[in-house]
C-alpha cells in the first residue's frame, strides 16, 4: 500500500507553500539581522556589520530590555490568569442544566472576534469621558473617577491582560471541558467512595490526570502570547511610554516605524529563539502522547 | 479454480517478525481457518494474501501465478473486516454497490447482482437505510453483501462474527458455513475462537507466535493434536495436560502414578487427556481423588480436582452427584490417552 | 456531565455561569448598541436614545467605504479556505496513512512555521511581494494567509483522518479503487464534519488577520480588520462608526459560529485535547 509517487503528489503542494513562504523570509530576516539597514536612507540593505545588532539589543539597549521585561511580565500574567479563569469556568460548566448549556455555547464568541476589534472596543470603553466600563467602576468605587485607565503604566497592561483573557479563556475553558470529560468517571466515584470531599477529589484526582491537555494549552497560549500584536497596536500602541511595548510591537516599531530594518531583525530572531524552545516543548509533548497512542494501538493491534 | 499457496511467507518490521516463513497451500473451494490467539500471525498473513501487507520474503501464488506485485485492487479478492468497513455516507444498496461502480459495471447488471447479494443474507428490506441505522448483525450482513456481489477469486473473512452477541453469532456462524457451500469459493477465515473453527473449517492451521503449530481437518486437530499447545487450545474444556515422568514403565506425576505406559516412552512427558474421555468408575481406577468442584453445564457435569498443583477437569452425567472432597475413582483408558514431550511439547507418535 | 442539586456549590456555580454570560455578552451589546447611536449619544453614555441607521450608511460610503474591505474580505477569505482546505487534506492524508523517511521531521517543520513571530517574516514578504507586484492585491494576501492557515489545516484534518478507521479504505481497495479514488469517495465523506471544522478555523483566522494586511495593502486590498483602524483619525476617534465597521467585522463570524456551532467547538478543543 505504499506508492511514493503518491506520497509525493499528497505532500508537496502544502509543503510547498508551507515551507517556501517560511524558508525565505526566514533566510532571508537572517542575512538581513547581520547588517545595518535604515530603510529611510537606501532601499536596498546596508554593510555588512556581523554580530552587532544582537550585541547591541543584548547588552546596550535599554529599550529592549524593557520590551523584554514587559512581555515577561504581560506573558506571565496572562498565561496564569488566563489558565486560572479557565479552569473555573470549564469546573463549573460542566453541569447539567439549561444555564450551563447556554453559558456552553457562548464559549465560542471571544474566540472568533478580531483581536483588533477587541483592542479597540476596550480603548473605546475605558474611555473616561464616555466610556462605559469607566462609569461603571466609577460608579462602583468613586475614587477610579479620575482615572485615565489607558495613560497610567500598571492599568494599561491590566487591560491588556484583560483583554486577551477575554479573548482567549473561554476558548480554553472549552479545551479543558474536552480534558475534563475525559477523565474516566470511575476514578473520581472511587474517590467519592473512599471518602474525598469534591475539592480533594478535584486536585488529587481530576487535575493530575488532565496534566497533559493542562500541558498542552500551557504552552500553546504562551506561544500565543508572546506573538501577540493586534491587541496592543490597537489598545494601547505600547503606551503609556512603553509600559506595555511588548516585544512583538517593539519589533514591528523598530522595522517599521524607525525603519531600523536590521535591528529589527535582529530582535525578531531573538524573539524567535525562544519561541523555537517551546515549540520544542509542544512537539515533545505532542508526540509523547502519539506514542503513548502508538503503544496502547499496538497492544490491542494485529494478529 | 483458485487455489492460494504460500511459499516461505514471511512478515518482518526491522527485527521484530510477525510472521515466521510459512508454507501453506489452500485448494481451490476449500474453507481454510486460521486460528489462534491475538499476535499469533493470522491476521497479517490474510492481509499479505489481500496484498493489504507486503510480504518481506516469500511468494504467494493464486492459481500458481505470484501475485506478490499485483495491487489489492486488482487481485479479485473480497474481504469482510472485522468492524466491516462500511461506507457511513452511503446507503445500504450504495454500499452493496460500490465494487461493482468501482469496476463499471453496467447498470442494469448492478441492479440485478445486488439484488441477488441481498436477497442471499436477507437485506432486501433494509436497502435504503444507513450503517448507523443497522444492528451488528445487519452491518455484518451488509458487508457479506458486498463481498459477495462481486464472484470474487477469493473470500477473506477477519474475525467476522467477533462484534456480535453470543446468540447472534451462533446464527451468523450458520449462515457463513450455509453460504460458503453455496457460493463454492475458496475461503479464508480468520478467528480466535475454536469453536468457529471447529464449525466451520474444511482443515484448521493452528498458529501461535507467528508459526504454524498444526495444519489438519477439525478430527485431525482435535484427535490427534501436535503439541501441547494446540492439544490446550482446541476442545472446550480443554484437554487435560499432566506434567510428570515416565519411570520403569510407570507415569508418575506428583503422588500419582498410572501404569501401562509404553516401552517407547522414557523420562520427562505430558500426557494428555480430554474431560469427556475420563471415566467415572466404581472402585477403584487409575486414579482417585477428592472433589474440588463440580459445575453443571445442562447436558452434563464438569468435575474438576487437584492433581500435582494443576486442575484435572472430567465430563460427568449431569445426575452425577459427588460433592466436595468426596473421593471419586477415576479411570484413563488407554486409547485416549496423548503423550506429548515436556520439552519439545510436541506430540510423541506411537504407532501400535 | 456533573449535575447537584443547589446548595452553596450550586449558588456559587450559578452565579459564575451568570457572570460569564455578562462578560461575554456585555461588550458585544454595547458595541452594538453604540453602532445604532448618534454620535452625541455615543459621548453622554446614553442608554435609552432614538437608534440611527446612518452610521451604518456612513461606513459604506466614501471615505470609508466599508464596502470594498468587506468584500476584500469575503473574497481573501473564502479563497483561501478553498485553497487550504483540498491542499491541506491531500497533505493531512499523506501524513497519517503512509509512513516515510523523514516524516516526523516534515510534520514538525510545517506545524513550527506557526511559532515564528510575525514580524520576522513581514519585512521579507514585504520586499518580495513588492519585486513580484503582488502588494495590495489579492493573490498576495491569499499567499500569505495560505502560508498561516495550512499548518493549522493540516494539524486538524489529520486528526481528523487519523480517526476514520482505516478498514473502510482497505474495503474500498480491496473493492478495487485505487487510492485516491478511495481518498476522494471514501475518507473525505467521512471525514466531513472534521474538514469543516478546519475551513471554519481557517476562516477566522483569515478575517481576523490584521498585521499581514496592514503593511502588505494600500487601498485596493484592505480587509475590514485594517478598516477598523481608519475611523482612529486626528480629529478624534469616530467612535459610533467604528462601532457599526466593527459590528460588520463581527457579524458573520457571530452567524458563523452560531450555524456550525457544533463543528468550532469540536475544532477547537479536538486539536488540543489530541
Amino acid at each position: 500500500m505504499h506508492d511514493r509517487r503518491l506520497v509525493l503528489l499528497l505532500l508537496v503542494p502544502s509543503l510547498a507553500i508551507t515551507l517556501l513562504m517560511a524558508m525565505y523570509p526566514l533566510g532571508y530576516s537572517l542575512l538581513v539581522s547581520f547588517r545595518d539597514w535604515r530603510l529611510a536612507k537606501s532601499p536596498e540593505p546596508g554593510p555588512f556589520v556581523g554580530w552587532e545588532n544582537y550585541k547591541l539589543l543584548l547588552t546596550d539597549d535599554p529599550e529592549f530590555l524593557a520590551s523584554a521585561l514587559v512581555t515577561l511580565k504581560f506573558v506571565v500574567a496572562n498565561v496564569c490568569v488566563t489558565l486560572l479563569v479557565a479552569m473555573v469556568i470549564a469546573v463549573v460548566l460542566q453541569r447539567a442544566g439549561r444555564l450551563y448549556s447556554i453559558t456552553r455555547t457562548l464559549l465560542i464568541i471571544p474566540f472568533v472576534m478580531s483581536p483588533a476589534l477587541i483592542g479597540v472596543s476596550l480603548r473605546f470603553m475605558l474611555n473616561p469621558e464616555y466610556g462605559v466600563l469607566h462609569s461603571m467602576a466609577a460608579g462602583v468605587v468613586p475614587t477610579l473617577k479620575n482615572t485615565v485607565w489607558l495613560s497610567d503604566g500598571d492599568w494599561a497592561m491590566v487591560a491588556l491582560v484583560m483583554a486577551d483573557v477575554w479573548h482567549w479563556a473561554p476558548y480554553m475553558a472549552l479545551v479543558l471541558l474536552g480534558g475534563l470529560a475525559s477523565v474516566p468517571k470511575d476514578s473520581i466515584e472511587a474517590a467519592q467512595v473512599d471518602g474525598a470531599s469534591a475539592w480533594r477529589a478535584f486536585f488529587t484526582i481530576v487535575l493530575p490526570q488532565m496534566k497533559p491537555v493542562i500541558a498542552v494549552v500551557l504552552v500553546l497560549k504562551t506561544v500565543f502570547a508572546l506573538k501577540t500584536f493586534d491587541m496592543v497596536y490597537t489598545l494601547t500602541r505600547g503606551g503609556p511610554g512603553a509600559s506595555t511595548q511588548t516585544l512583538a510591537y517593539q519589533i514591528y516599531t523598530t522595522g517599521f516605524q524607525f525603519y531600523d530594518m536590521g535591528y529589527a531583525a535582529a530582535a525578531a530572531y531573538l524573539l524567535t529563539a525562544v519561541l523555537m524552545v517551546l515549540a520544542g516543548f509542544y512537539v515533545r509533548l505532542m508526540f509523547a502522547s502519539e506514542r503513548s497512542g502508538e503503544r496502547a494501538a499496538k497492544g490491542a493491534g494485529h494478529d | 479454480m483458485t487455489t492460494i499457496s504460500l511459499r516461505g511467507l514471511e512478515k518482518r518490521w526491522g527485527h521484530v517478525v510477525g510472521v515466521h516463513p510459512m508454507d501453506l497451500e489452500v485448494a481451490d473451494r476449500e474453507f481454510l481457518v486460521l486460528l489462534g490467539p491475538s499476535g499469533c500471525g493470522k491476521t497479517t498473513t490474510m492481509r499479505m494474501i489481500a496484498g493489504l501487507e507486503d510480504a518481506t520474503t516469500g511468494d504467494i501464488l493464486f492459481d500458481g501465478a505470484r501475485v506478490n506485485a499485483v495491487r489489492p485492487q486488482d487481485r479479485d479478492v473480497a474481504m469482510v473486516f472485522q468492524n466491516y468497513g462500511l461506507y457511513p455516507h452511503l446507503s445500504v444498496e450504495e454500499n452493496i454497490a460500490y465494487p461493482l461502480k468501482v469496476r463499471n459495471v453496467p447498470l442494469a447488471e448492478r441492479a440485478a447482482r445486488i439484488a441477488r447479494a441481498a436477497e442471499r443474507v436477507e437485506l432486501g428490506a433494509l436497502l435504503q437505510r444507513k450503517p448507523r441505522e443497522l444492528s451488528g448483525g445487519q452491518r455484518q450482513r451488509v458487508a457479506l453483501a458486498r463481498a459477495i456481489v462481486r464472484t470474487p477469486k477469493v473470500f477473506l473473512m477477519d474475525e467476522p462474527l467477533s462484534n456480535l452477541d453470543a446468540k447472534l453469532r451462533l446464527t451468523m456462524r450458520t449462515e457463513i458455513k450455509h453460504l460458503a457451500h453455496e457460493l463454492g469459493v475458496t475461503m479464508v477465515y480468520v478467528t480466535h475462537d475454536q469453536v468457529e473453527a471447529m464449525t466451520l473449517a474444511h482443515r484448521i492451521v493452528v498458529m501461535r507466535e507467528g508459526r504454524i503449530e498444526q495444519i489438519g481437518t477439525p478430527e485431525e486437530v482435535y484427535n490427534r493434536p501436535a503439541s501441547t499447545y494446540v492439544a490446550g487450545f482446541i476442545g472446550a474444556p480443554p484437554m487435560n495436560l499432566i506434567e510428570g515422568e515416565v519411570r520403569g514403565g510407570r507415569f508418575h506425576a506428583g503422588e500419582f502414578q498410572v501404569g501401562g505406559v509404553p516401552e517407547q516412552l522414557s523420562g520427562a512427558c505430558v500426557l494428555g487427556i480430554r474431560p469427556e474421555d475420563m471415566q467415572l468408575v466404581d472402585g477403584t481406577g487409575d486414579l482417585r481423588l477428592p472433589l474440588y468442584a463440580s459445575e453443571l453445564l445442562g447436558d452434563s457435569r464438569l468435575l474438576s480436582f487437584k492433581l500435582a498443583g494443576s486442575l484435572l477437569t472430567v465430563r460427568a452425567p449431569k445426575d452425577q452427584r459427588a460433592g466436595f472432597d468426596d473421593m471419586v475413582s477415576l479411570a484413563l483408558p488407554q486409547d485416549h490417552r496423548h503423550w506429548f514431550d515436556a520439552q519439545t511439547t510436541q506430540r510423541i507418535d506411537l504407532s501400535h | 456531565m456533573t449535575s447537584r442539586r443547589a446548595g452553596p456549590a450550586g449558588f456559587a456555580a450559578a452565579l459564575i455561569a451568570w457572570c460569564v454570560i455578562f462578560a461575554v455578552v456585555f461588550p458585544i451589546a454595547w458595541i452594538a448598541l453604540t453602532s445604532i447611536k448618534e454620535p452625541r449619544d455615543v459621548y453622554a453614555l446614553a442608554l435609552v436614545f432614538t437608534p440611527t441607521l446612518d452610521n451604518f450608511r456612513t461606513v459604506f460610503e466614501h471615505p470609508w467605504n466599508l464596502g470594498d474591505k468587506l468584500l476584500n474580505s469575503i473574497v481573501v477569505a473564502s479563497v483561501t479556505v478553498a485553497v487550504a482546505i483540498p491542499v491541506g487534506t491531500m497533505a493531512a492524508y499523506g501524513f497519517s496513512r503512509f509512513s516515510f523517511p523523514g516524516k516526523r521531521l516534515l510534520f514538525v517543520l510545517i506545524i513550527a512555521t506557526q511559532f515564528v513571530p510575525a514580524a520576522i517574516v513581514v519585512l521579507p514578504y514585504y520586499l518580495m511581494f513588492r519585486e513580484l507586484d503582488l502588494l495590495d492585491s489579492y493573490a498576495g494576501l491569499v499567499l500569505v494567509n495560505l502560508s498561516i492557515v495550512l499548518p493549522y489545516a493540516v494539524w486538524m484534518i489529520k486528526g481528523f483522518i487519523d480517526a476514520v478507521p482505516i478498514e473502510m479504505e482497505e474495503s474500498a481497495v480491496i473493492d478495487g479503487a485505487s487510492r485516491l479514488r478511495a481518498l476522494r469517495e471514501i475518507v473525505v465523506p467521512a471525514a466531513l464534519p472534521g474538514l469543516i471544522t478546519a475551513a471554519l478555523f481557517c476562516f477566522t483566522l483569515t478575517w481576523n488577520e490584521f498585521l499581514f494586511a496592514l503593511i502588505l495593502t494600500k487601498q485596493k486590498a484592505l480587509t475590514l480588520p485594517v478598516g477598523l483602524i481608519s475611523f482612529h483619525t486626528e480629529r478624534g476617534d469616530l467612535w459610533e462608526l467604528m462601532a457599526a465597521a466593527g459590528v460588520m467585522i463581527t457579524l458573520p463570524m457571530f452567524l458563523l459560529s452560531l450555524v456550525f456551532q457544533k463543528h468550532f467547538i469540536n475544532s477547537l478543543t479536538s486539536g488540543a485535547v489530541r
